[in-house]
């Protein structure tokens, strides 16, 4: 058997599917299928529960992350889509996970002693501040954002001008409905990308339809 | 790395602690039972009826008579058999003596089938589980109440255990239902109507859980609505003295919302006073006289014609651009294209939306072309995407100047393309047009 397509590091298609190599073989995190190819094995990932997922099915080339490189992750939740970046980003690397919820933490701590370069943070994204020493010296090559609150975009800024490295990159997913319930979905994604415009340069802006509703993924650069 | 390495652990170790500390509060126990409890109410209504349905296969009559689930559930599990139903145990259970003498009797000369000892014995643990259910449901209403006016007594004073843990449960914890202000309180338990108000303009809800309050429910249903507004204050009172250690019981309020109430009751609801409209006399008319030698009423003109350049205008889309060769209603005219004069279906902003396509549409175009951008292209504008908005073109000729239209032209024959032998048509076209202008 050849091995699987590299669409981008660490991310692999397999008969259509997207997947990553499995740091801890045998182990699934979220239910997903395992697939054995030449003494490897990958976990598939599932675009219908992974945002990230979903924009990389949609046409997103590059996640500019690789072996061994920092990332900080808001909205955390139960670690579906950290487990996928922490495969692509190797023991070498590190993973900040966010979320304020106790609730779904409590599976995503389980998730951060079995991998070596998860790191738990319960806390507010929407006050970077207030885990500032426990990041304390680690500056971000990426930044993601999954948290359905009615200000995500000042919340992305706020981590960014604190965390994020300069020409780091960025990926933003906007839930439209939660910033408002009337207006249509592309006006509000429209309001969202002009509010990141001063500080980050937006590469693209992909639709994430028939896995998410009403949900779009920024993807962008700092300045 | 090492120093990653004794970071993870550490934090690790503080998110545990953390998620310890969030569930040691009292309230969690009592949002966990409340939410059990709907859950409860619900399966055992479930339980109950299917109960009610499998045993009228032999005993249909007590259906009727036992109107109580749990009463029905024990007289299945304690007695079974028909032949048990006695007067004297059946009054035990319902506490009825007229209703067992009933069961009794009936119980003699049933219409039900007979049925094997091995299905009534299936039927009888259903008829436990059942009863159990109940129970349960009723120990757990007690600690609900006990420990609702152990943690929040002003509150629950006010608001009664049940509806208070239930507002207790959707705010999510002690200190948001203090910092909640009187109008959401309010509205709790009514999210889905007062999003359909948000989103389509329907009226708004009124009450949420509160309508199950016992002030609230025998109101008129006029001051329904009020009484839910000025309890819902109080509550807002009430959770912020529990939270705010404040002791002073919340009788004072309570005697308040009662005197609320009986004023509400007492003011009389206004009428709506019908405007009387005076009884139309009509004379009889006389038809004795034939319609032609009748006199005719005169004719008066109607409104708006008087002055028929002025209606033309207040009533149809202004027709600056119209040229005077165009006829009016024309379906080709550039005014009904032009997206700022048509209303309704073809609006301009579904217009707009239509020719760029959509969202879905716009959407994927940029995941397509993402260098498009880096090269300069403006980031807001209306054609970012490439799609030109499609400008109009006649079907044939030149419109503006309609004299050098082929058909004016010398030699033009219809339908042959050529212009055909009139002799100076063509030159004197022109001054035709400005003289009928």
């Amino acid at each position: 058997m050849p091995d699987p397509k590299q669409i981008m590091e660490g991310v692999f298609e397999i008969n259509g599917h997207i997947a990553t190599q499995n740091l801890l073989p045998g182990k699934k995190v979220y239910g997903e299928d395992l697939v054995q190819l030449n003494g490897k094995e990958y976990r598939s990932w599932n675009p219908n529960r992974s945002k990230v997922g979903a924009a990389i099915k949609k046409g997103l080339k590059e996640l500019h992350i690789g072996k061994g490189s920092t990332l900080l992750y808001l909205g955390a939740a139960e670690g579906t889509t950290i487990s996928h970046l922490s495969d692509i980003v190797k023991e070498d690397g590190a993973i900040f996970g966010v979320d304020i919820s106790a609730r779904s933490m409590r599976k995503f701590v389980y998730l951060c002693e079995q991998r070596p370069n998860l790191i738990p943070i319960l806390g507010d994204a929407n006050q970077p501040m207030s885990y500032k020493e426990q990041i304390s010296g680690f500056h971000a090559d990426a930044l993601f954002q999954d948290v359905s609150q009615k200000n995500q975009a000042e919340i992305f800024l706020k981590n960014a001008r604190a965390y994020l490295k300069p020409q780091g990159y960025g990926f933003l997913s906007v839930k439209a409905r939660s910033i408002d319930s009337k207006e249509s979905a592309s006006k509000i994604v429209e309001t969202e990308e002009k509010k990141l415009l001063k500080e980050f340069e937006i590469l693209n802006v992909i639709n994430l339809e028939p896995f998410e509703k009403e949900h779009a993924m920024i993807y962008c650069r700092r300045k | 790395m090492n120093k990653i390495e004794e970071l993870r652990k550490k934090l690790i170790q503080s998110a545990k602690h953390k998620i310890q500390e969030k569930y040691e509060g009292k309230e969690t126990h009592i949002i966990k039972a409340v939410n059990l409890l709907e859950d409860l109410d619900m399966s055992s209504n479930l339980l109950a009826e299917q109960l009610r349905e499998w045993y009228s296969t032999y005993f249909p009559e007590l259906n009727e008579f036992v109107q109580d689930d749990s009463k029905y559930a024990e007289l299945v599990h304690t007695l079974g058999e028909r032949k048990s139903f006695h007067e004297k145990d059946v009054n035990k259970i319902i506490g009825d003596s007229d209703n067992a003498k009933n069961i009794s009797a009936k119980s003699r000369n049933s219409m039900g089938s007979n049925i094997a000892e091995e299905d009534l014995a299936e039927i009888k643990t259903l008829a436990l589980n059942c009863s159990n259910l109940k129970k349960e449901r009723e120990y757990l209403a007690e600690y609900v109440e006990k420990n609702m006016s152990k943690e929040l007594p002003n509150f629950t004073e006010i608001a009664g255990p049940i509806i208070g843990a239930k507002i207790l449960a959707k705010a999510g914890s002690k200190k948001r239902l203090a910092f909640m202000p009187a109008s959401t309180i309010q509205l709790i338990g009514a999210e889905k109507a007062l999003f359909m108000h948000i989103k389509s303009g329907v009226k708004g809800p009124k009450y949420g859980y509160l309508f199950q309050h016992p002030l609230v429910k025998t109101a008129s249903r006029d001051n329904k609505g009020k009484l839910a507004r000025s309890i819902a204050g109080k509550l807002a009172i009430a959770a912020k003295k529990d939270y705010f250690g404040n002791k002073t019981s919340a009788n004072e309020m309570k005697q308040e919302l009662k005197e609320r109430s009986e004023a509400l009751e007492k003011a009389k609801p206004k009428e709506k006073v019908r405007e009387q409209i005076p009884e139309q006399k009509f004379e009889r008319k006389n038809y004795e006289t034939p319609s032609w030698k009748r006199e005719r009423p005169q004719r008066v003109e109607r409104r708006g014609f008087e002055n028929f350049s002025e209606r033309d205008t207040r009533s149809r889309p202004q027709m600056g651009e119209r040229k005077p060769w165009q006829k009016f209603g024309d379906k080709k005219d550039d005014f009904r294209r032009d997206p700022d004069h048509s209303t309704g279906r073809n609006s301009g902003d579904r217009m707009a939306e239509r020719s760029s396509g959509g969202f879905r549409k716009r959407f994927d175009d940029r995941a397509d072309f993402p260098r498009k951008r880096d090269a300069g292209v403006s980031a807001y504008g209306a054609n970012k995407f490439g799609d030109k908005k499609k400008e109009f073109t006649p079907r044939s000729g030149n419109r503006d100047e309609p004299w050098k239209q082929n058909k004016f032209k010398p030699g033009y024959k219809p339908g042959s393309g050529k212009p055909h032998g009139k002799p100076g048509f063509g030159k004197f076209a022109k001054k035709k047009f400005d003289k009928k202008r």
